[in-house]
């Protein structure tokens, strides 16, 4: 049974990708909520497979997701919007909407929620100006730099107050400045209580030193 | 944004955002349905010409000489009764007399003491009888009447027309059939092309959070407007065409206001499913 302290479990998860090829061989994880995991793993060790497995995108072999205490299943659609209503994700799978305005892309969450226009605005201009992004509120997404991405699907991650953060290879390809910033913003969003899963290439990111560390060795975490 | 703002705004942005796309599946439904209302407008023109000129069909039944005029009366009266019989008239020996004279321009049979031309009845027929089935049945039927002589009627004609009835309203079937298999085909091509579109935006409102139903209906509506407005389209420019059409003596018959709601209608189901189809081909 899923610990309802847990906001993602993974009990004894095995999965192969398609071409029969052993990912996951009894993977175990357990993100309770308010808590910060950071998972490194070289290219190749299933770091997308895991974010495709929580949010429903793919189905274990064998073992379940528990997302918030409710079973994931893959192809339940209905149920797993729902679901992924509650999650931010950034990088990876999660790509800003190129064809979409900033500020469309930090608003797309909030199309599912009933609230009013006026509340949701305050939102989308408050989470421009948390993340440094005011001035770039009517710029395409597609015409951003790296960096820039990065913070607006963090702001898109946030601006619905999603109780659990994805979030893959977040400083990949950055540096100088934004890649500090980002880690500024990473480590805000820790502190704020929010529950985040990092999957990142680099055993050197110690960005937010209060994470639990786990390595994707042969299919499981050591 | 609400959900139904969204829809509407993404709605209109298929539509308009690639505007020669959109142009090019109006105009392939267009065609389609264009060529579909000429293959109905000539079959119902058709089939009015053809119940009119079956409509024309008499047969002749001419009377036995050994048949006193007395008994004329009688024999009409037995055909009557008959089943599809439907108006009768008798032309005496006199009448044919005239009629042949009127004909030939002449009097053929001046001089002669006798009129040798026979009586005969001419008979017409309930619409329910114009087969060539049921007219050799009764054409059977009335040789057994008594003081029958001989009967008159165009029954291999008869039946060369039905036969190119039967192959008219096959082909017209069949072609009705490709149209809307084509017209479906195209709805789905179409939105499955709108959709790969903004596949992006798709997948990641779909990891977002957005339900089938969400995702799905600016599609299906796009579906049901390039369907619905092409077969609108497409009897406007049908009605407007036959204005200056003319067929000599044949009048060119257009389905009722009903049929033609329902045939929109049945466009927009059409574009309805071909809309899901092509977008859940795309997810």
């Amino acid at each position: 049974m899923p610990g309802s302290k847990a906001a993602l479990e993974l009990v004894e998860v095995v999965y192969a990708d398609i071409h029969g090829r052993k990912i996951f061989d009894g993977l175990n994880l357990n993100l309770n909520y308010g808590t910060t995991t950071i998972i490194f793993g070289p290219t190749g060790s299933g770091k997308t497979s895991l974010t495709e497995l929580i949010i429903g995108a793919e189905s274990p072999e064998s073992g379940q997701v528990f997302l918030f205490g409710q079973k994931v299943k893959a192809g339940r659609l209905v149920r797993l919007a729902g679901l992924r209503r509650k999650i931010g994700g950034v990088g990876g799978i999660f790509t800003p909407i190129s064809n979409l305005k900033v500020k469309d892309n930090i608003a797309a969450p909030l199309l599912f929620r009933r609230e009013s226009n006026f509340y949701k605005r305050n939102k989308i201009e408050k989470a421009l100006l948390d993340f440094g992004l005011k001035s770039r509120g009517d710029d395409l997404a597609g015409n951003l730099s790296q960096g820039e991405k990065i913070l607006v699907m963090l702001a898109r991650a946030t601006v619905a107050d999603q109780p659990l953060l994805l979030i893959d290879e977040p400083l990949a390809g950055l540096d100088g400045k934004i890649r500090e910033k980002v880690a500024e913003r990473l480590r805000r969003l820790a502190l704020g209580g929010h529950s985040m899963l990092i999957l990142t290439a680099s055993e050197n990111e110690s960005f937010i030193p209060e994470a639990r560390r786990f390595r994707l060795e042969e299919g499981k975490l050591a | 944004m609400s959900p139904l703002g969204y829809i509407i705004k993404r709605f209109f942005g298929n539509l308009w955002e690639h505007p020669l796309a959109s142009l090019g599946s109006f105009l392939s439904l267009f065609l389609l349905y264009l060529l579909f209302d000429l293959a109905w407008v000539s079959s119902l023109t058709a089939t009015k010409y053809y119940d009119q000129k079956i409509s024309e069909l008499e047969i002749e039944v001419f009377l036995n000489d050994e048949v006193a005029d007395s008994v004329v009366p009688v024999v009409m009266e037995a055909v009557a009764s008959m089943d599809g019989v439907g108006e009768m008239e008798l032309v005496s020996r006199e009448a044919a007399r005239s009629y042949l004279g009127n004909l030939m321009g002449v009097d053929l049979l001046e001089g002669l003491d006798i009129n040798p031309l026979p009586r005969s009845l001419v008979i017409s027929f309930t619409p329910d009888y114009l087969t060539s089935a049921r007219l050799d049945a009764l054409a059977d039927d009335l040789r057994r009447i008594k003081g029958v002589d001989e009967i008159l009627f165009p029954g291999n004609w008869l039946e060369k027309a039905e036969y190119f009835k039967k192959l008219i309203r096959d082909f017209l079937l069949l072609l009705g059939a490709l149209i809307l298999i084509a017209v479906v085909l195209n709805s789905v091509h179409s939105v499955i092309l709108s959709a790969r579109t903004r596949l992006e935006e798709l997948v990641q409102l779909q990891l977002l959070g957005a339900g089938p139903v969400f995702l799905t209906i600016p599609f299906i509506l796009e579906g049901v407007f390039y369907s619905l407005t092409a077969a609108a389209v497409a009897w406007l420019v049908t009605q407007n065409a036959a204005r200056i059409l003319t067929l000599g003596e044949v009048a060119v018959i257009f389905p009722g206001v009903t049929e033609i709601v329902y045939f929109c209608l049945a466009a927009a189901i059409i574009g309805l499913l071909g809309g899901y189809m092509g977008v859940r081909r795309s997810l």
